[in-house]
């Protein structure tokens, strides 16, 4: 990325790249990796096996017992049906993270095929996809997103492919560009010359080479995907109660913050620690990347 | 706990309030001039309100929302007046006569009217509004509606005007006295349908004027110095007692709550019901509630279904949910257990032979199940028949309620899967009713009139038809027992068939009611003679604020 | 004005590829609302049953909903190109007039948004880069955290300490300035907590730079080698995040218009998703294009001032 605007009227800047660069400057201390990564891993487990941290059932509830405060029975309380929060809360991780991965990885798919079709496809097809990729970069990403949602309905379903829509486009940008700086190297022009035939040149040597280094991007743009499936769910489009999603319950909880702070805090706090667990890893995993290939 | 929702919504799942009447339940009230008032009222000041929703279209001919009937009515009176208890009264029509054998109302009308643009109120003017609403021009997607089988309007002389029907049309008094039928200056209707849309040109004669507009925002009203026609139940005669009133429009409950608690609005109405208590507790606060009358929020279950086709499934589902234990925590004392279709508000139509009938038994339940071969049990406990689970499909537009919600969790207990299908696609819900692919529909209708039963459960209102008729009832029996009570002269007699109906209903377990809700508004203290109107919204007229 | 031809043909390549933009995005945007299930006429009218075969007859000609995809797709461009956006289903109104009237709140609240974002990032970055490492690393953790805290929490956080509990601002606007605080801040923190590693990054690679060693030698004090010279450099790279902060401050709108009852484009939005509004969805989307076009024009033009080596590469004599 040049550091100067292009004075074409292609966006300014791919905003993930941007934003990435801008995180990954702070000097990440391996202490505060090694507590991020290891929240992550919990993150993953309760997301894997949630049973094995809350052996409690999400969804039962319990009128008599409801808005309990924390205490050692129900370590987070109970919210307003006497459900645990706890178990909604570690139970929930399955959703929120489910939402930003897929939608990470279904935009990253959807931007790979798309950038790397613009590279090889010739100047006509490098001209419409990248318009069309831009048209979609000058739509703000919720206004997409919840285009999205006119046509696929609220739900998990609807906000991953609401966060994927727009998180695809930029992706596409990057992998088109790194796609013509790797067809052009030497071992293209070596494996061409060598009479590999063309799909397979593509698929051993282009794909590899220009995915590879988009896996940390990918990272990065988790914590923003995870943050952005909130706000949907916050606005009522995304997860439906009584899913036991962070922002549908944040949602719930918001209006038992004067009675019971703990039904919207909790969740928020997962949410917060979440992005920011994978955001520190992510720049730690990019700046390791950065490193190895400038020795 | 529902918000109040448009009649969109109500035209798939919960029809709006037609009409109410009824009286306080529990706790609440709904006059903040009662007795204990004190201080005699004060002329002047200014009163902020917070509601939940904003119209899409303002002009009440048109919309179909219930909120558009709310912030309309202080611009728009009607030829009839109905009290906060029911009671049809005078209004811009002083005296009305019913002739033809119920075919023809004829109304005279006060003299002594003009609206707020000075153009005098007179037959012409009624006739200008009713030829509006009718006009194919205007697409009225309610009011029109209401009017049933209208042929015509025609002016007998100056202040006296006939609305003529093609048969006998009991319910068009009570309709002329909602604001969708509200009187408009004869200049604005030719404004325009987006002018009159927009809510920048409603003129009426009502005690207050349209002020300024923000969409998004708020819109203020002005006091209309020259009223004098209010309807004798109102508290007063004369001008409103308040200069001005603004509505502001704020969406999210905490919002609103939070606004009502700093005291940035002197009222809240859609308070939610875990946020009453809370403003209850506060000591310059009080709540004003009022319970819907009408059809109560009930489970109406497809007797056409796979599943309910048998009764026996029916009735251990009847008996499956524990409603007097969810209703008091969901509603934390503010909404009633229901036993029958009709709410106890409702003239001429409660049941109260009902009350305790059928309580909640889930030994009968399991027994009932057994019989009709649901005994296997999956892993999560829920049963099963020849390996398929026992779940019961219940379309929902846009997002499910607290209430169905814990009903779900409850009926899992009983090892019965309630699968809340939520969509905002109102084109796939309504679809999916009127093909009939559900095993139960959650909805309710606010009215004053105990006919509401006949949306429900005469035959020929089918959803497809555009009737309510979600449990596909179509029994002779029950149709012989609605027409009987829509051409019975004598209330109790009216009465006699619709406990009829509403026994049927329970015994052969085409529905589940569940409980009465009730409309509540959060008010400072020192708000005096605010009162919910029959249909449960907030009349500004009477009101005053006290040291502002 | 040194070579107008130049200018010309740039003002003219420029025009060109902002319509491509506009009309991209047009495009796209009716062809994946096509894709929106149910009848659209149900949409305009709800389902309610209270209107008949015929009514929805007329409404669908007058919505000119009975004409063939590609003439209605014709019929949008031509009204766009009029500056026309057609007829709301819900408000019955122009869609133009619609967005017109709520355009003014949300670039009311956008602007102090960007302003105070851009204040608060220039006086972190200045505070930041000294000697001393610690007020670093305090902006810097902060700087992570607001930025993971999703903008509706952050709203509703502020919103409940400052004005239900401490009462200092009113919630929704009144006329009174204080309501703009909140809102404005949440729109705020998120975007400076972008910008100020990025100006930091810019300034302190800036300070090594041979400009900054001349400018000390002449004597300038610190704090002016540092605002006039160093921070133009460092303002650069955050250039390049424009395109980003207009669609984080439209998309931020929708959020805070809603969470602090505030008229506007965002709160319009919302309602038009929920009502399945599809003319108004259209109309901001073509909004959105437009607005983005100018910022990426503005943003270069921008550039221009503050970097005088690309003046002679547009053949803009700006400044």
């Amino acid at each position: 990325m040049t550091s100067v605007p292009s004075p074409s009227l292609a966006p300014p800047a791919v905003p993930e790249a941007a934003v990435a660069k801008a995180r990954r400057q702070l000097p990440v201390r391996s202490v505060v990796v090694a507590l991020a990564g290891l929240f992550l891993l919990l993150v993953l487990v309760a997301t894997a096996f949630p049973s094995l941290l809350a052996s409690g059932d999400p969804s039962a509830t319990d009128p008599a017992g409801a808005l309990a405060a924390p205490g050692a029975h129900h370590w987070f309380g109970t919210d307003q049906l006497g459900r645990d929060v706890f178990d909604r809360v570690v139970h929930g991780t399955r959703y929120s993270l489910a939402i930003g991965a897929a939608a990470t990885g279904v935009g990253m798919g959807a931007a790979v095929v798309w950038g790397l079709a613009a590279a090889l496809l010739g100047r006509f097809g490098d001209a419409v996809l990248m318009r069309a990729a831009d048209a979609l970069l000058a739509l703000p990403g919720l206004l997409l997103a919840l285009m999205v949602i006119l046509i696929t309905g609220k739900g998990v379903v609807g906000t991953t492919f609401a966060v994927a829509v727009g998180v695809a486009p930029g992706f596409a940008r990057v992998v088109r560009s790194q796609a013509l700086v790797v067809r052009r190297s030497g071992y293209v022009d070596a494996a061409v010359g060598l009479g590999v035939p063309r799909p397979l040149v593509v698929v051993r040597h282009i794909v590899p080479n220009t995915v590879g280094p988009l896996l940390v991007l990918a990272t990065l743009t988790l914590g923003a995907a995870i943050s952005t499936g909130a706000a949907l769910s916050y606005l009522g489009l995304g997860a439906q109660p009584p899913t036991p999603e962070w922002g549908a319950m944040l949602t719930e909880g918001q209006g038992y913050l004067d009675q019971a702070w703990w039904i919207a805090l909790f969740p928020g706090l997962l949410l917060v620690g979440t992005v920011l667990a994978v955001t520190v890893v992510g720049r730690y995993a990019q700046g390791r990347d950065e490193r190895r290939s400038v020795s | 706990m529902h918000p109040r929702r448009t009649v969109r919504t109500a035209a798939l799942l919960l029809p709006l309030v037609v009409a109410a009447a009824g009286c306080s339940l529990g706790g609440g009230d709904d006059d903040t001039s009662k007795p204990g008032a004190g201080a005699a009222p004060r002329s002047g000041g200014s009163l902020t309100y917070a509601t939940d929703q904003e119209p899409d279209c303002w002009d009440p001919h048109v919309s179909a929302q219930d909120v558009t009937s709310f912030v309309q009515r202080p611009v728009f009176d009607s030829l009839v007046y109905q009290t906060p208890d029911g009671t049809l009264e005078p209004w811009l029509a002083s005296s009305w006569t019913i002739g033809d054998g119920g075919k023809t109302y004829t109304f005279s009308l006060r003299k002594d009217v003009t609206f707020t643009d000075g153009t005098r109120f007179d037959a012409a003017a009624v006739k200008a509004n009713f030829d509006h609403i009718t006009a194919k021009a205007t697409q009225s997607q309610y009011a029109a509606g209401i009017l049933g089988p209208y042929v015509s309007t025609t002016v007998v002389d100056p202040y006296t005007v006939k609305v003529s029907f093609s048969r006998p049309y009991g319910p068009f008094l009570q309709a002329a006295s909602t604001t969708y039928l509200g009187i408009a200056s004869p200049k604005t209707l030719t404004a325009g349908a987006d002018k009159l849309c927009a809510g920048t040109d409603s003129v009426g004669t009502g005690p207050f004027i349209a002020s300024t507009y923000v969409r998004g925002q708020q819109r203020v009203y002005r006091r209309n110095p020259a009223y004098k026609w209010a309807p004798k139940d109102a508290a007063q005669s004369g001008p409103a007692r308040l200069d001005s009133v603004t509505i502001r429009f704020v969406p999210e409950p905490a919002t609103r709550v939070g606004m009502l608690n700093s005291r940035q609005v002197d009222a809240a109405g859609a308070l939610p019901a875990n946020q009453q208590t809370a403003v209850a507790r506060n000591s310059s606060l009080t709540v004003l509630s009022k319970a819907d009358p009408g059809a109560v929020d009930s489970f109406y279950l497809n007797t056409k279904s796979p599943l309910f086709s048998d009764i026996r499934v029916r009735q251990a589902f009847q008996r499956s949910i524990d409603l007097d234990a969810l209703v008091k925590s969901v509603f934390l004392g503010t909404g009633k257990r229901a036993w029958g279709l009709l709410a106890p508000t409702t003239p001429d139509g409660y049941d109260a032979a009902l009350d305790n009938s059928w309580p909640v038994d889930r030994t009968l339940a399991g027994k009932l199940l057994d019989e009709a071969g649901w005994t296997g049990r999956d892993a999560q406990g829920y049963r099963t028949k020849n390996g398929k689970r026992l779940t019961v499909r219940a379309p929902v537009y846009g997002q499910a309620t607290v209430f169905s919600q814990a009903v779900q969790g409850d009926l899992k207990k009983a090892g019965i899967q309630l699968d809340l299908e939520a969509s905002t696609d109102a084109a796939e819900v309504s679809g999916k009713l009127d093909k009939g692919q559900y095993d139960v529909v959650e909805t309710g209708w606010a009215s004053t009139n105990p006919d509401i039963l006949s949306q429900f459960y005469l035959s020929t209102n089918t959803s497809v038809g555009g009737g309510h008729n979600f449990s596909h009832v179509a029994d002779p029996q029950v149709d012989s027992w609605l027409k009987a009570a829509q051409a019975a002269t004598e209330p109790a007699d009216r009465a006699a068939d619709y406990a009829k109906v509403q026994q049927w209903a329970i015994q052969q377990a085409v529905v589940v009611p569940m409980y009465v809700e009730n409309s509540s508004v959060g008010v400072a203290k020192n708000v005096k003679g605010l009162r919910m109107s029959v249909s449960a919204w907030p009349e500004f007229y009477g009101a005053w604020v006290e040291g502002k | 004005m040194r070579r107008p031809p130049a200018l010309l043909r740039y003002a003219a390549t420029r025009l060109a590829s902002a319509v491509l933009v506009v009309w991209a995005a047009a495009t796209v945007a009716f062809l994946v609302l096509q894709l929106v299930p149910g009848d659209p006429v149900k949409a305009i009218v709800g389902s309610h049953a209270l209107v008949d075969a015929d009514q929805r007859a007329q409404i669908r000609h007058q919505y000119g909903l009975d004409q063939p995809l590609i003439v209605q797709y014709l019929h949008q461009l031509g009204r766009l190109a009029r500056g026309q956006l057609g007829d709301s289903y819900q408000l019955q109104q122009p869609v133009k007039d619609v967005l017109a009237d709520q355009l003014g709140p949300t670039a009311t609240l956008a602007l102090w948004a960007s302003l105070t974002a851009v204040a608060i990032a220039v006086v972190v970055t200045l505070l930041t880069t000294g000697r001393a490492r610690w007020p670093r690393r305090v902006a810097q953790v902060t700087e992570l955290v607001v930025v993971s805290t999703p903008a509706f929490w952050l709203g509703i956080l502020l919103l409940t300490v400052f004005s239900f509990k401490l009462g200092w601002f009113p919630v929704s606007d009144t006329g009174d300035p204080r309501s703009l605080v909140l809102p404005v801040l949440t729109l705020a923190l998120p975007i400076a907590a972008v910008l100020a590693p990025v100006l930091r990054e810019g300034l302190l690679g800036a300070l090594d730079q041979p400009f900054t060693l001349t400018a000390r030698a002449r004597g300038l004090a610190e704090h002016r080698v540092r605002s006039h010279h160093a921070l133009r450099h460092a303002a650069l790279p955050a250039l390049t995040l424009a395109g980003w902060f207009t669609g984080t401050l439209l998309g931020g709108a929708v959020v805070v218009e809603n969470v602090f009852a505030r008229p506007g484009i965002g709160r319009v939005t919302l309602q038009a998703v929920g009502d399945r509004d599809l003319p108004v969805v259209q109309g901001v989307v073509a909004l959105s294009a437009v607005v983005f076009v100018v910022v990426a024009a503005l943003v270069d033009l921008a550039a221009v001032v503050v970097d005088p080596r690309l003046r002679r590469e547009t053949g803009v004599a700006a400044a």
